[in-house]
């Protein structure tokens, strides 16, 4: 048991390895560590990655510019106007 | 205070403008004091620069503006960690990751920022089992044309 209301459990002995789970109560969340160690990753590829744009000076305006124009674009087509007959 | 950038050279800014993150973020838990910089040159993205190592900066964006049905719950701790008080909403910034070309540049939809603009407290979420991906493409043919159109308010 970890505190009152956590228990570990043996699932399964293989060999070597033990699968072992967790009976927590629901409004206690139990989280996966790879969704910690895919943001910490994403993180300093964050970082490593404007760092060498710090280098370049132009990356990251030239990045904003392509937002930029992307949000320009119009969400909705512009209507032609009917062709006016005379 | 000021501080020597490699981004911005000298920068100068008030004690008030820090945002603090008691924990850091992730792999950089050392990292508790940001500034939150807008330079017209890079928006629709800002800078997210730390103050305790100035030669990173990173960048960062208001997710809304590219995927407008993105949604952060809060949960009771977060609340308390930022001190939101009830019925407050925390300001919700993603880190975008800029690689060489920087149309390939995707957003960190996995893991926000979330700050409280009245405390200046935030903290990096941790959006466990949100199906979010870590890296969500900003520029792409698929998300241009799968962008429902926003509603003009």
């Amino acid at each position: 048991m970890i505190g009152e209301d956590i228990e570990v459990v043996v699932l399964e002995i293989k060999g070597d390895s033990v699968k072992i789970g967790l009976k927590a109560p629901r409004d206690i969340p139990v989280y996966r560590q790879e969704i910690y160690l895919e943001i910490k990753a994403e993180n300093e590829r964050a970082a490593q990655a404007a760092a060498a744009a710090a280098k370049s000076t132009s990356a990251v305006p030239s990045a904003g510019a392509l937002l930029k124009q992307a949000l320009k674009k119009p969400p909705v087509p512009p209507e032609k106007p009917a062709p006016e007959k005379k | 205070m000021n501080i020597e950038t490699q981004q911005f050279g000298t920068l100068e800014f008030e004690e008030s403008a820090l945002l603090t993150f008691a924990g850091g973020i992730l792999g950089f838990e050392n990292f508790t004091r940001y500034l939150l910089i807008d330079q017209d040159e890079v928006a629709p993205l800002r800078w997210f620069q730390p103050i305790d190592d100035p030669a990173l900066a990173f960048t960062v964006i208001d997710p809304l503006l590219f995927f407008p049905d993105y949604r952060v719950s809060l949960g009771g701790e977060d609340r308390q960690a930022l001190q939101l008080a009830k019925g407050e909403e925390p300001l919700v910034l993603a880190l975008v990751t800029i690689p060489e070309d920087p149309a390939a540049m995707t957003a960190n939809l996995l893991g926000p920022l979330v700050i409280n603009p009245v405390t200046r407290l935030g903290k990096q979420l941790v959006l466990h089992d949100s199906g979010y991906p870590v890296r969500a493409r900003l520029i792409s043919d698929e998300t241009i044309a799968s962008q429902t159109p926003p509603v003009t308010v």
